[in-house]
C-alpha cells in the first residue's frame, strides 16, 4: 500500500519531468525496438527451476525475445524468476541525479548492463533459503552506464514470502529523478503527519472532555474514532520510519483492515448517539452486521477497506438524514457525508493513501459542528440550572411578595406595633431559609418542611387565618429536590382563597429506595386551577435539574403527576429514586 | 353622599384602605362596602350604582387586565391599588383614574381621591383606549380614533373617525369621561368635548356664535364661557 504512495510521489516527479520521444539504436539486433526514452517498456522474464544448475540472467547477448512478457504489477507471487528490461538513454532528456526506483514484495538483485548495482534480501530458490528484502530500493544508476542508446537492466528475484496470493505484488520500476522523488515523498509525509497529529490531539481533547467535563457517549466515540484514524494514518506512514521486509507486508494489510473495520463501525456509531434516535441498540447491531458481511467480501484488503469505509458513510447518511426527516435538523451533515460518498466513489483506488485523509477531514468537520452545538446547548442548560437557583430567591423576592407585605406591615405599624415585630421576624426568617436552600439543589425534606410551616404562618399573618400543614408518615432522612413543596404552597396561595378550617396535607412513602410524596393543596374551585405560571415552571425545571445531574451516577426518574379531587384539593404526586447527599 | 366599593382580598390591607379612606373623606360621609373577591363584589356592582372602585388587582396575567377592561367601562371610575407597579402605566391606558402602588401612605391614597372629587383634575396619563360595553362584550376604542364625544343624558356618545362604527354609548358621563382623555381633548361645550388634532377651522357665524369645523366634515358649536379657551388652545398649537 505503501508502495502506492511512492508510485503518486512518482506521478508527482513524472508530471514534471516525462516527455515521449522517439529513439533507435540499431547497434544492437537482439534488443527490442523500444521507443520511449529513460523508460522500460518491454519487460521480460523466466522463470527458474530447481533444477536449473546454472542461471543465466544478466549477460547482454542473452536471447531474451521468447521469455514471457509481462507488466511489472504481474510479476509472478512465490516464485524465483529472471527479469530483464531495456531501456533507451536519452542523456539529454535524463534528470540530474537518475536513480532506479523498484517497488516490489521479494528478494532481488538487479544488475546494469551486466554490472550489480543492487541487493535486497537474498534471493534463494525456495521460502527457506530466500532472505526478504525491504519493499523500496533506490539506487543510483553508475555514471558510466550512462550513454546515449539502449542499455539492459536485469534481475534475479525471488517471492517466496508472499504466501496468500495478493492482487499485486509489482508496484513501481522506474527510473526516477531522486531528488524530486524524495522532496515529493516529504510534502506528502508532512500532510500524513499533519493528519495524524490534528487525530491525536482531537482524541486527547475529547478524551479529557469526557472524563473531566461530561461523561457523554458521543464524545467518547469521537475520541476513539480520531484515535484509530490516527493509528490508521501511522500505520501507512510505517514505511517511513520501518524499514521492515517484505514478509510483514501482509501483516500490515490486515492491520490497516482491521483498523479501518473499527473506524467504520465508530463513525456511523457516532451519529447514532449524538442524535436522540430510537432503536439505538438493534441500528448498531444492524450496522455491526452489514460490516462484517462487507467484510467478507472477497476483495484485496486495500478495497475491503475502502468498500467497509464506504459502507459506514452509507450508514451515517441514513442516520443523518433520518434525522433531517424526524428531527428537523440542518442538513449540512447529510451534505457533508454525501459529498464524502461521490469522492470515494470516484477515487476508490487510492483510498487509504488519499482517500481517507480528505473523507477524514470532512467527516471530522461534520462531527466537530455536531459537538460543538450540542456542548452549546449544554452550556445553555446549565446557564438554565443557574436560573432556577436564582428564580427561586427572586421568586419570593419579587416586588409583588415583597411589597404585598410590606403593605401589611404599614397598617401593623401604624395599629398594631408589636404584631409588626413578629411579622418581620417571620418573613427574615422566611428569607433566610430560601437564601441557604437556593444554594443547594437538594434538602432534608425536614427542613423543606419547616420553610413550608414559615410560609403558612407569613400567609396566616397577611390573612388572619391559622394555617396548617399535617404530615403523615415518616419524614427524616429523606432528601428532596429544594423549594419543590414550598412553590406549590406559595402557588397556592397566588391562585386562591383559602379559608383556614382546610388544612394542608403531606403525605409521606418510602418503600424499597423509592420515595412517594403527596401534597393536598385545598382549593376553592376547579376553576382557580392550581399550577399554571411561574410555580409550575419553576418545580418542572427544579425536578428537570436533579433529574440531569443524578443521570450521571443512577437512573433516576422523577415523575409528578398533579390532579383536582372532588372533594377540593388540588392533589400533586411526586416519586423519585432515593436521593444521595 | 358617595358610595364606594373596596376589593382587597387581606384583610389587614382592606382594613387598612378602608379606615385611611374614611378618614380623608370625613366630610363627605362615604357609604363603604369592603369585598375579599371580586366574584362577590361583581355581583354587588350589577346591582347597585356606586361612585368609587378601589381594586386591589392582580395584574400579572393578562386576565387581570380583562378584569380591568370590565370595570374601567363602567359609569364608576376605578382606582387600582396593587402591588405591581410596573403594570401602572399599562392600567391608565385602559382607562383607570389613578394607580396608587403598595405599599402607599395615607397621602398618596388622599391625592388619589382628591382627583376624583375636583372633576377639572385630569389622570396622571391620558387613557389610550375606552372600554365600552357592547352586546356581551367589552370592546375597545382607541382614542385616536374619537373625534368628538357628546353627552347623551347620564350617558355618553363617543363619535368615531372610523366608517364601520360611526358611535358607541359609553357609561360614563362627559365629566367622568373628560378626566380619563388625554391633554388633546377640549370641553369645548357643556354637552361636547372634541378631539382638538381633528380641528379644521374655528367659524364665527351670525350673532358672535362660535362653532368648530373638523375635518370630518361636522360642526361642533363652542359654549360661550369656552371659546376663550378653545382660542387659547388653538394660538398654542400654531406657534
Amino acid at each position: 500500500m505503501l508502495i502506492r504512495f511512492v508510485i503518486l510521489a512518482f506521478i508527482f516527479v513524472t508530471l514534471v519531468n516525462t516527455s515521449p520521444s522517439f529513439a533507435f539504436d540499431e547497434n544492437r539486433q537482439h534488443a527490442p525496438v523500444v521507443r520511449d526514452a529513460n523508460k522500460f517498456t518491454d519487460i521480460r522474464i523466466r522463470l527458474i527451476s530447481p533444477a536449473d544448475k546454472k542461471i543465466q540472467c544478466h549477460q547482454l547477448t542473452i536471447q531474451d525475445k521468447n521469455w514471457q512478457k509481462i507488466n511489472f504489477e504481474d510479476l509472478p507471487q512465490n516464485k524465483h524468476f529472471c527479469i530483464r528490461a531495456w531501456a533507451n538513454i536519452d542523456t539529454a532528456k535524463l534528470s540530474s541525479n537518475p536513480s532506479l526506483l523498484i517497488g516490489m514484495l521479494g528478494a532481488s538483485s538487479f544488475y546494469w548492463d551486466n554490472v550489480l548495482i543492487s541487493e535486497n534480501g537474498e534471493v534463494g530458490a525456495s521460502k527457506n533459503t530466500e532472505i526478504p528484502g525491504v519493499i523500496t530500493t533506490l539506487v543510483r544508476i553508475p555514471e558510466q552506464g550512462l550513454t546515449n542508446g539502449l542499455h539492459l537492466l536485469s534481475g534475479e528475484i525471488s517471492t517466496f514470502h508472499v504466501g496468500k496470493e495478493l492482487d499485486s505484488i509489482g508496484y513501481v520500476f522506474t527510473i526516477v529523478n531522486e531528488q524530486s522523488l524524495y522532496s515529493s515523498i516529504l510534502l506528502l509525509s508532512v500532510l500524513s503527519a499533519f493528519l495524524i497529529g490534528i487525530s491525536f490531539i482531537l482524541a486527547i481533547i475529547f478524551q479529557l472532555i469526557y472524563w473531566l467535563y461530561q461523561k457523554e457517549v458521543s464524545y467518547q466515540i469521537f475520541s476513539l474514532f480520531c484515535f484509530t484514524s490516527a493509528l490508521i494514518l501511522s500505520v501507512e506512514q510505517a514505511k517511513f520510519w520501518l524499514e521492515y521486509t517484505y514478509d510483514w507486508h501482509a501483516f500490515r494489510l490486515f492491520l490497516i483492515y482491521l483498523l479501518t473495520f473499527i473506524a467504520s463501525l465508530l463513525l456511523p456509531f457516532f451519529y447514532l448517539f449524538s442524535e436522540k434516535s430510537p432503536k439505538k441498540r438493534i441500528v448498531s447491531f444492524v450496522i455491526l452486521l452489514s460490516l462484517v458481511v462487507l467484510s467478507f467480501v472477497t476483495l484485496s484488503y486495500d478495497e475491503t477497506s475502502s468498500l467497509l469505509f464506504f459502507g459506514s458513510l452509507v450508514s451515517a447518511l441514513i442516520i443523518n438524514l433520518y434525522a433531517v426527516i424526524y428531527t428537523n435538523k440542518d442538513k449540512v451533515n447529510v451534505f457533508i457525508i454525501s459529498l464524502s460518498l461521490v469522492f470515494l466513489y470516484l477515487i476508490p483506488d487510492y483510498f487509504i493513501e488519499f482517500g481517507f485523509s480528505i473523507v477524514f477531514i470532512f467527516v471530522v468537520m461534520t462531527m466537530l459542528i455536531a459537538l460543538i452545538k450540542e456542548m452549546q446547548s449544554n452550556k445553555l442548560k446549565a446557564l438554565k440550572a443557574q436560573r432556577i437557583k436564582t428564580e427561586l430567591l427572586r421568586r419570593n423576592m419579587q416586588p409583588h411578595f415583597l411589597m404585598n407585605c410590606l403593605t401589611q406591615l404599614v397598617e401593623l405599624i401604624e395599629v398594631k406595633p408589636t404584631k409588626a415585630v413578629e411579622f418581620i421576624a417571620v418573613l427574615s426568617d422566611e428569607f433566610r431559609q430560601l437564601t441557604v436552600q437556593s444554594d443547594k439543589k437538594q434538602v432534608a425534606l425536614s427542613d423543606e418542611i419547616k420553610l413550608c410551616n414559615n410560609h403558612l404562618t407569613i400567609m396566616s399573618f397577611r390573612y388572619l387565618q391559622a394555617y396548617q400543614l399535617i404530615i403523615e408518615g415518616d419524614v427524616s432522612e429523606i432528601l428532596i429536590p429544594s423549594s419543590i413543596l414550598h412553590s406549590q404552597i406559595e402557588n397556592c396561595f397566588t391562585h386562591n382563597e383559602i379559608s383556614s378550617a382546610r388544612a394542608f396535607k403531606l403525605i409521606v412513602d418510602k418503600r424499597d429506595g423509592r420515595i412517594s410524596l403527596i401534597l393536598k393543596t385545598p382549593i376553592e374551585s376547579r376553576v382557580n386551577r392550581q399550577g399554571t405560571g411561574l410555580g409550575e415552571k419553576y418545580i418542572k425545571a427544579k425536578l428537570a435539574e436533579v433529574d440531569q445531574v443524578n443521570k450521571q451516577t443512577s437512573k433516576l426518574q422523577i415523575s409528578t403527576f398533579s390532579s383536582y379531587e372532588e372533594n377540593k384539593y388540588w392533589v400533586s404526586k411526586y416519586s423519585f429514586d432515593e436521593l444521595s447527599a | 353622599m358617595m358610595n364606594i366599593v373596596i376589593v382587597e382580598d387581606e384583610p389587614l390591607v382592606q382594613q387598612r384602605t378602608l379606615r385611611l379612606t374614611l378618614e380623608i373623606l370625613s366630610t363627605k360621609q362615604p357609604k363603604i362596602i369592603c369585598f375579599s373577591n371580586l366574584d362577590d363584589a361583581e355581583v354587588y356592582l350589577a346591582e347597585n350604582s356606586i361612585d368609587l372602585l378601589l381594586l386591589d388587582l392582580n395584574l400579572m396575567g393578562r386576565n387581570g387586565f380583562e378584569l380591568l377592561k370590565n370595570n374601567v367601562a363602567a359609569a364608576y371610575h376605578t382606582i387600582v391599588i396593587s402591588a405591581y407597579a410596573d403594570k401602572a402605566i399599562e392600567a391608565f391606558e385602559y382607562g383607570v383614574l389613578d394607580f396608587v402602588a403598595k405599599p402607599y401612605t395615607r397621602e398618596r391614597l388622599a391625592k388619589a381621591l382628591e382627583r376624583l372629587l375636583e372633576s377639572a383634575k385630569r389622570s396622571y396619563y391620558g387613557c389610550r383606549y375606552l372600554s365600552i360595553k357592547k352586546v356581551g362584550a367589552i370592546e375597545l376604542v382607541a382614542i385616536a380614533d374619537i373625534s368628538y364625544i357628546q353627552a347623551e343624558g347620564h350617558y355618553s356618545l363617543i363619535h368615531l373617525n372610523n366608517e364601520v362604527d360611526s358611535t358607541a354609548l359609553h357609561a360614563k358621563n362627559i365629566e367622568k369621561i373628560m378626566q380619563l382623555l388625554p391633554a388633546n381633548f377640549l370641553r369645548v361645550h357643556r354637552s361636547y368635548i372634541v378631539n382638538m388634532n381633528l380641528v379644521k377651522k374655528l367659524v364665527i357665524e351670525e350673532g358672535s356664535r362660535y362653532s368648530i369645523q373638523l375635518t370630518t366634515a361636522q360642526e361642533i358649536p363652542i359654549g360661550r364661557t369656552k371659546y376663550q379657551a378653545v382660542k387659547q388652545y388653538l394660538a398654542l398649537q400654531t406657534l
